[in-house]
């Protein structure tokens, strides 16, 4: 197949999950035997060539907002689009989440060809519909899935959440999990664990945007009771984000020499501090995949995670990891407990995780799906 | 020498009678179709094959409204080529700006445009300004010909977006003809 993708940050850019899912996704599908091509942005127009994904970057305008930078660069990309198809002449055109609505549909309607259209999260879901911007957003989300002859959801709960949101057709609607490139994870660490903890010390991850939705606050509401069980804790926080407002908080309640916060690291050094952990929490509010968990997996450490969304997928309750209550320190403290107070158990945990990993979320078979997607969209079966 | 011409409204505003002249000019040379948004209205002279499409998405300001009914009316475009082969399309204003680029490009025809007045002369008073002055900016560039219906504007085309000077016409039936034959489409 020829296949166009378009999403809005892509490696070495990467914001969110949605640049590691295309990356990982594009690459296994040109193994499969497809031609894909990126549309992405850049801050200057290049083309360039990464394991056999042709990929272009294409600049927005000065916009004033991050809508009207999506519109903006949606046009560009379309215009890219017009010229690679003169050659390529694509069959099907996949756009990633809200900002990339503008670019997907110009495509769909100017090379007349399918839209498959995934969404990663949704507005509702991140920040709720409470102001005029966030309802523009929540409507592209909308539109997206209108105009796209097929959409495609990153977990169970979250298709579900799509479909009743946006009242999107069951014929139309699918759910695919995200993948993980498990060979990343078989590295010798990088880096030492004394770079971030003392070597006596117990290393519990947190990896994600500093931000309400992904639940830190409730993370650190556990922090002193947990400290107080096991004094040999330490929490290493990975993420860019609210890093300040987190900071005050772990330190006025005065366990600020207890917690280390990273900021943004390079693949290999996070990937490293997934196998060194202990344990890695996720205490999301929301979260419609979770990937953070089988990375967690991948490196054969116990993730103790929030029961909410893709987090009821990718964690299997007592025999990959555990389960908290959302919003819960106590249940947080409690679950984190367990594992910290049986390491040989929390091995055996992160082992299972790792088998289900390899059995369920392997990219070779996720993007095998995907490919089975753009066939429907293209009338192939 | 079939014309595509893309405006975002036909209401009978300036902008929209300077369409009207012109496509009656353009009618001697071929087929001329019109495609806008909206509903049929009294304005719509009845010579002109007039095209409206319908949007209903309500956006939270005009330059994300406009780049989404572009493409309705870009796509409407692209069904008239299928029976009319389009020779050039003629886009008015920034409004129908996106449209006409991409299908210049897809089409493999020459843009032409003509500019009413320019987001400076309005008085670039709001916050999506700058990148309806980035689009104006785009719709300049990629246009072979430029007709403007003043000279202020004319002057901003020029100080403003920096465009050459000799690709601007008066929109003056005398012009468009020396402009429709110099494109040398039968």
């Amino acid at each position: 197949m020829k296949i166009l993708m378009t999403t809005w940050e892509f490696p070495p850019m990467k914001v969110g999950g949605i640049a590691s899912h295309c990356y990982d996704l594009s690459r296994e599908l040109v193994k499969q035997g497809h031609d894909v091509h990126v549309l992405t942005f850049g801050n200057e127009e290049k083309d360039e060539e990464i394991d056999g994904v042709h990929i272009h970057r294409i600049p927005s305008g000065n916009a004033p907002d991050t809508i009207t930078w999506s519109m903006f660069l949606g046009h560009r990309m379309e215009k890219k689009a017009i010229e690679l198809n003169k050659e390529e002449k694509f069959e099907v055109v996949h756009a990633h989440d809200w900002m990339m609505v503008p670019a997907g549909v110009a495509i769909k309607k100017s090379l007349r060809i399918p839209l498959v259209f995934t969404l990663h999260s949704t507005e509702y879901g991140r920040v709720g519909i409470n102001s005029r911007y966030s309802k523009m957003i929540n409507d592209l989300e909308w539109y997206g899935t209108y105009e796209a002859n097929d959409v495609i959801t990153v977990g169970k709960d979250f298709y579900d959440e799509v479909k009743s949101l946006f009242g999107v057709p069951d014929k139309k609607i699918h759910y695919i999990p995200n993948g993980v490139d498990i060979e990343r994870f078989d590295i010798k660490p990088t880096v030492s664990k004394n770079e971030f903890a003392a070597g006596w010390e117990k290393m519990i991850l947190f990896v994600g945007r500093l931000t309400y939705q992904k639940g830190l606050e409730f993370l650190i509401g556990a922090m002193p009771e947990i400290l107080k069980d096991h004094p040999e804790s330490k929490f290493v926080i990975v993420g860019r984000g609210e890093a300040d407002r987190y900071k005050n908080m772990v330190n006025s309640l005065g366990i600020g020499d207890k917690t280390y916060f990273t900021g943004f690291l390079p693949e290999k050094t996070l990937i490293s501090l997934f196998k060194l952990a202990d344990a890695v929490a996720i205490p999301s509010i929301y979260e419609p995949f979770g990937i953070v968990a089988l990375e967690a997996a991948a490196a054969s450490t116990p993730a103790i995670g929030s029961y909410t969304g893709g987090l009821k997928e990718t964690i299997i309750h007592e025999r990959t990891g555990l389960h908290n209550y959302i919003k819960n320190s106590n249940s947080i403290k409690d679950q984190l407990d367990r594992v910290l107070s049986d390491p040989g158990w929390g091995n055996w945990l992160g082992r299972n995780g790792r088998k289900n990993v390899e059995k369920n979320y392997k990219w070779e078979k996720i993007s095998r799906w995907t490919a089975g997607v753009y066939g429907k969209a293209m009338g192939l079966w | 020498m079939n014309t595509l011409i893309l405006i975002k409204d036909v209401n009978g505003d300036e902008p929209s009678q300077n369409m009207m002249y012109v496509a009656n000019i353009l009618k001697e040379f071929g087929n001329v179709h019109v495609v806008t948004y909206g509903k049929r209205n009294d304005y719509v002279d009845k010579n002109i094959n007039i095209h409206f499409v319908d949007f209903n998405l309500q956006a939270d300001n005009i330059f994300n409204w406009t780049m989404l009914v572009n493409n309705e009316i870009k796509k409407r475009a692209i069904e008239l080529n299928d029976k009319t082969n389009f020779d050039i399309v003629h886009s008015h204003d920034w409004t129908s700006g996106s449209a006409g680029i991409s299908i210049s490009k897809l089409l493999d025809i020459p843009l032409i445009s003509t500019f009413h007045s320019t987001e400076q002369q309005r008085g670039f008073g709001s916050y999506v300004s700058q990148i309806i002055s980035d689009v104006e900016w785009w719709l300049a560039y990629e246009s072979r010909d430029i007709f403007v219906t003043n000279n202020n504007t004319r002057m901003s085309l020029i100080n403003d977006l920096k465009v050459p000077g000799d690709k601007i016409f008066d929109s003056t039936k005398e012009n468009i003809i020396k402009v429709i034959n110099e494109l040398g489409v039968k």
